[in-house]
């Protein structure tokens, strides 16, 4: 199947659902818990850029909510998360651990894919179109049933390795 | 590695195993899987880990929590109230499983593991479910596969599997104990510790002892049985030692001791006993190679019958060797495999003429391709050829019409399961199964069982066939968010081909003639079932299976009317029902459960065979539990079985006991 029908199909099937599911602590804790399948998982307390547009309405919602979020440290397991709201602007001077990139943001999320690349630093969305376009490697939902989206090419880009049981029990494109 | 080529890098695969590093987890860690995707996850369908939303077959998966609500002291207990699994209660300690009907004493058609490893016992086909060694807290979770998967596990996984699978002491750790008392002085205790070693693993040890009397009053039909004490002891050992990063080891060890009433094969109330050993090794890997396991165990099982065959105790002695390698990857986006070979070494003494044993050695080669066509559908298609050689040795008495070369046979048996999975959207799912899988002789039918007297005796034969199970079936699943509950429902056809009962030949030699094994016929069954389950409140489950099935059989004349013991037609009951109420606050937690089986005609022993038909009314069974917690570590249970009627006519031996137990649990 050719790379861009796969992605077509995946996009279609994971959209069917809204294309930027809400997100809750619950979609927190199944982007965090999907990291720890990574083989060098993320440890400690961990500062997760929210990255947004300021005049983007879902977008600054998103990252208010994820920022509440956080507010006292996000805790599962060993990791804590804390937050800090990074607009696009300031994406080139931002110090971060893991990036959580909200939804609706298009084309104006491209610069991220280069940061993870030469940072190494994971990204998270729950914006199926951000990792459909490799913008960002890892999709994730909550409700009504866990899904989990792997943009290959950008995951093994931003130095995101996988286990392999993990990897069979999730969609990767 | 940059240059070397990936079928080399296959092969040395074992040989680096202890030099990985770069995986994050070593064997499957059930509890951080189910914990990400909010459902269960299992290996037992397709041998890579999958939600059990996602795998292509009729599956239930029975939780630590439905194993503690369901009050029962054993397995079977258990197992009486789970969708699509047939129960049939014969002694206080022997009850039968099966799945989609052919439920029977000695029932084969299911293959029962234990975290993989066998625990189905050869010498005659059939699980002695109260001589398997773990105890009920161990229990992660019980897998029911139904249908076929002889693809991915082998010989006999007919109509099913039923994988047990315990907490892993490298993630888990568990520390519990209990004792029961109840009716038909039961006594009971059970004990499970878990000693972390910190990042080098985890040892758990598990035991357990229990007594009880189910006949202690004279029964005139069934004199062999009056006076026993039933008694069962177990010890195991499960260790798990993280050896790297990406590789653990994990060695189970286990012994068990059971005396108890049963009924035999034939139908014939008897006492046995059964004392088996393990000992198991598995080496797992998550490495840049794929999952890669490797396994190795052995069992053994003494089995002795009191009644024997015509007067003469049976004893056989039943030894297992099976060693595994297995590889489950990913290629691409869409591409998972699992590739695995395996041999096994099964043999068996001869009884009640000693001095032979009868074996065969099983290399088999397997392969899975589950390729996701789209995130909605799946299409998995498994293929396994195991080539068996038979064989006997040692003693062949004067007069017997067998030479120890005529066991000399290969078999080359194909199997396989292909299944297409759709999910039509977040609350549909379409399921499409056809598979293949093969029932083979057990070591009695083979050869085991000599038995000779002047002018007459009974043997086993090397020349039977096995016998194959086609198997079709549809599935639809509907999530009904209103119930917070799910619909599933199941279309089935089986098609049992060469069907086998212990005596229906009969061989000529120079000392007399000799009873033997006989494939008698065919049979179909054919039926569809209904699940539904949900919740009320937070506080509320409930859930109802509802099954028609239909089974006819064409059997030679000679093993009409169930001559031979076996009788699917008239023993499968055409309706099942099971219902279930449970309510959990606070402190108490309360569940009921409730069965319906329709009438049958069930075999009954004649003193020769078991060639009655008794008519079996059908029948409501109810059983229930009340339990209440103390405090966080000390909490106490009572509950009942058949509660409806002080005894009840169940299946065509004696009437099942109302029974009744209080279990005190105290944890860490």
């Amino acid at each position: 199947m050719r790379p861009r029908l796969w992605a077509l199909l995946v996009s279609g099937a994971l959209m069917a659902l809204p294309a930027a599911a809400e997100v809750s602590d619950t979609t927190l804790l199944v982007a965090v818990r999907a990291l720890s399948f990574l083989q060098h998982p993320l440890q400690g307390e961990v500062v997760v850029g929210i990255v947004y547009q300021p005049v983007n309405a879902q977008s600054l919602l998103e990252a208010k909510h994820l920022d509440a979020l956080m507010e006292d440290g996000f805790r599962a397991g060993q990791l804590v998360l804390r937050s800090r709201l990074i607009t696009l602007d300031e994406l080139a001077s931002s110090n971060v651990g893991l990036y959580f990139l909200t939804s609706k943001l298009g084309d104006e999320a491209a610069p991220l894919a280069q940061l993870e690349r030469s940072r190494k630093i994971p990204c998270v969305t729950t914006d199926i179109d951000q990792v459909r376009d490799g913008n960002c490697a890892m999709g994730v939902r909550a409700l009504p049933r866990v899904e989990i989206l792997v943009n290959r090419a950008a995951a093994a880009a931003s130095g995101m390795t996988f286990s392999e049981a993990f990897r069979v029990m999730i969609t990767e494109l | 590695m940059t240059s070397t080529p990936k079928h080399y890098r296959l092969i040395l695969v074992p040989l680096v195993l202890c030099a990985q590093h770069a995986a994050h987890a070593q064997s499957i860690d059930y509890g951080a899987l189910e914990r990400l995707f909010q459902e269960p996850v299992t290996t037992s369908v397709t041998g890579s880990p999958q939600r059990v939303a996602d795998v292509p077959a009729d599956m239930q998966i029975i939780t630590a929590d439905d194993i503690r609500r369901s009050g029962a002291y054993d397995l079977p207990g258990v197992l009486q109230s789970a969708a699509g699994v047939d129960f049939e209660q014969w002694t206080d300690d022997q009850a039968e499983i099966s799945v989609r009907g052919y439920d029977q004493p000695y029932s084969q058609r299911v293959l029962v593991l234990i975290n993989g490893r066998q625990v189905y016992a050869d010498d005659y086909s059939f699980t002695p479910w109260s001589s398997l060694p773990v105890e009920l807290g161990a229990i992660r979770q019980i897998e029911i596969v139904k249908g076929p998967a002889s693809a991915l596990f082998g010989f006999n996984a007919v109509a099913g599997v039923i994988n047990i699978v315990t907490y892993n002491p490298l993630y888990d750790q568990v520390d519990s104990a209990s004792v029961s008392a109840g009716s038909q002085q039961l006594a009971q205790a059970s004990a499970i510790a878990t000693f972390p070693l910190g990042q080098a693993g985890g040892v758990r040890i598990s035991g357990g002892a229990r007594s009880n009397q189910d006949f202690p009053a004279p029964v005139a039909a069934i004199p062999d049985v009056v006076g026993h004490i039933n008694q069962r002891r177990d010890a195991n050992l499960d260790a798990a030692l993280r050896l790297n990063d990406s590789t653990s080891l994990r060695i189970e060890a286990s012994t068990t001791r059971v005396e108890q009433n049963q009924v035999n094969p034939v139908y014939q109330y008897d006492f046995e006993s059964f004392d088996t050993n393990s000992v198991k090794a598995q080496l797992s890997s998550d490495s840049d190679y794929g999952l890669l396991q490797l396994t190795a165990y052995t069992n053994s099982m003494d089995q002795s019958a009191g009644a024997g065959l015509a007067g003469q105790p049976l004893t056989f002695s039943d030894r297992l060797d099976v060693a595994q390698a297995e590889d489950v990857f990913k290629l691409g986006a869409g591409n998972t495999f699992r590739l695995a070979l395996e041999y096994r070494h099964d043999s068996d003494s001869t009884s009640p003429i000693t001095g032979a044993e009868v074996f065969y050695d099983v290399i088999s080669a397997s392969g899975m391709w589950n390729w996701q066509l789209s995130p909605l559908l799946t299409l998995t298609n498994a293929l396994r050829l195991d080539d068996l050689a038979l064989g006997r040795d040692g003693y062949t008495p004067p007069g017997y019409p067998l030479t120890n070369h005529d066991w000399d046979r290969q078999l080359h048996v194909p199997s396989f399961n292909s299944g297409l999975v759709w999910r039509l959207d977040d609350s549909d799912t379409l399921r499409l199964m056809a598979a293949r899988g093969t029932l083979l002789p057990n070591l009695v039918e083979l050869g085991a069982l000599l038995y000779q007297t002047p002018g007459f005796g009974v043997t086993g034969t090397p020349t039977l066939a096995p016998t194959r199970v086609d198997s079709y079936e549809l599935d639809w699943d509907r999530s009904v968010p209103q119930l917070q509950g799910e619909l599933r429902t199941a279309v089935f056809y089986q098609f049992t081909d060469g069907m086998t009962v212990l005596d229906g030949g009969v061989l000529a030699g120079p000392a007399g003639f000799y009873i033997t094994p006989e494939t008698i016929g065919d049979s179909g069954a054919l039926g569809a079932s209904v699940t539904l389950d949900g919740r009320l409140s937070e506080h509320w489950r409930w859930g109802a299976y509802l099954r028609y099935e239909r089974v006819r059989q064409s059997f030679s004349a000679a093993a009409a009317g169930g001559v031979g013991a076996v009788d699917p037609q008239d023993e499968t009951p055409s309706r099942v029902s099971k219902f279930n109420f449970g309510w959990n606050q606070g402190r108490w937690e309360s569940d009921a459960y409730l069965q319906y089986q329709s009438r049958i005609a069930g075999l009954a022993y004649n003193g020769l065979v078991a060639g009655t038909l008794i008519p079996v009314p059908a029948y409501v069974s109810f059983e229930a539990r009340i339990a209440y917690q103390f405090n966080a570590h000390l909490g106490v249970a009572l509950s009942g079985q058949n509660l409806l009627h002080q005894q009840q006519m169940q299946t065509s031996g004696e009437p099942v006991q109302r029974r009744w137990l209080v279990t005190i649990t105290g944890t860490l």
